[in-house]
């Protein structure tokens, strides 16, 4: 691997060979790059803002501890992406200590960070509001497209769907959300 | 003039900053609500949870995670000898109590509650992380396998019987 201070930085793909053949920087320099864009995905599926560093945290352990079944069909980014959204999935499940809140029911204003919420704008607060009203892929497939920017074909390979399922999903999402926010 | 709604592929790309629009879809943009709203609820996700995101501590993650890789392994692949003995015991009990439950009779040996203690001392030898393995290996479908063990499968509903019959394929 290129050191990592040069100019051109060392793709994705390439961090993970030399974090995989156990240079310990690649792994730094992967959570550097992805950490952000995950913990925005994880409050978009409805992640409590209070788990967030903890989520990404157990997500990039996951994910290094399963690289050996990354075989590259999928992004480095949308893969973590995917482990993330089941981890949370399972954090609300699993967890007898925590008190298991859908943002259907929820109050969405966090209590243990009333200043943070305070700053979020008002349509912040409806999106999510809405967005934990969708069904589980149209809630993904929203935040990966228009979130995250991913195409498609990234879609489909993180979610596990097709191309044209997830433009279906996409366009669901929308409508329904442009309903809930009117 | 556009009469048509704004494509929403043009949206996103737009957002994310990939293009411009054009005059004539800016001037849609400002007639049409049904566009607007899109335009606002797509841009609103591109900004979605960002303060949320810009208070993660990305370089205290890498080094906990960097940590934990190092740390030995405890997963199910790499249990000691005496904690894949009882994993094996864990799994034939909860079994033996589904059948059971099913066939609405009792074990000739032990009672379920019996063979539910004998579990638990299998599990007595293990460190709390090794305990917690073997839960989580034990599928949720054998955990709800053990609530209805107590009711005569006369008594099941429907969905109870359905749920009970799912657990022992």
């Amino acid at each position: 691997m290129r050191p990592l201070n040069e100019a051109s930085p060392p793709s994705d793909p390439v961090l993970v060979a030399a974090f995989r053949s156990g240079e310990d920087a690649a792994a730094t320099e992967l959570v550097r790059r992805h950490a952000a864009a995950l913990g925005r995905y994880l409050y978009g599926v409805g992640a409590d803002p209070s788990d967030l560093e903890d989520l990404v945290q157990e997500t990039f352990f996951k994910a290094f501890r399963a690289l050996p079944g990354w075989r590259g069909e999928a992004t480095f980014r949308s893969w973590l992406f995917r482990i993330g959204a089941n981890l949370r999935k399972d954090w609300f499940r699993k967890d007898g200590r925590r008190v298991v809140l859908s943002l259907e029911d929820q109050d969405l204003a966090d209590s243990s960070d009333p200043e943070g919420e305070a700053g979020a704008t008002e349509m912040e607060k409806k999106l999510r509001e809405g967005l934990g009203r969708l069904p589980r892929l149209q809630r993904e497939v929203f935040l990966l497209r228009a979130q995250q920017g991913l195409e498609y074909e990234e879609i489909c390979a993180a979610l596990g769907t097709t191309p044209g399922a997830a433009r279906v999903h996409y366009h669901h999402a929308v409508k329904r959300l442009k309903e809930l926010m009117q | 003039m556009i009469d048509a709604h704004l494509n929403s592929e043009r949206l996103v790309e737009v957002a994310q900053g990939l293009a411009r629009w054009s005059p004539e879809e800016a001037a849609h943009l400002e007639r049409c609500a049904e566009c607007r709203l899109e335009w606002n609820l797509v841009r609103a996700a591109r900004t979605l949870g960002h303060d949320r995101a810009e208070r993660v501590d990305t370089a205290r993650i890498a080094a906990t995670v960097t940590r934990r890789l190092e740390a030995p392994v405890t997963s199910p692949g790499v249990l000691s000898r005496h904690a894949r003995w009882a994993l094996g015991v864990a799994a034939a009990a909860v079994l033996a109590l589904a059948v059971f439950s099913a066939r609405g009779g009792t074990p000739s040996a032990a009672t379920p509650s019996d063979a539910r203690i004998a579990v638990l001392h299998e599990l007595d030898g293990l460190t709390a992380a090794e305990l917690e393995v073997v839960l989580e290996t034990i599928p949720p479908a054998a955990n709800e396998a053990i609530h209805v063990e107590s009711a005569a499968i006369g008594d099941l509903s429907a969905s109870d019987l359905e749920r009970m019959l799912q657990s022992m394929e």
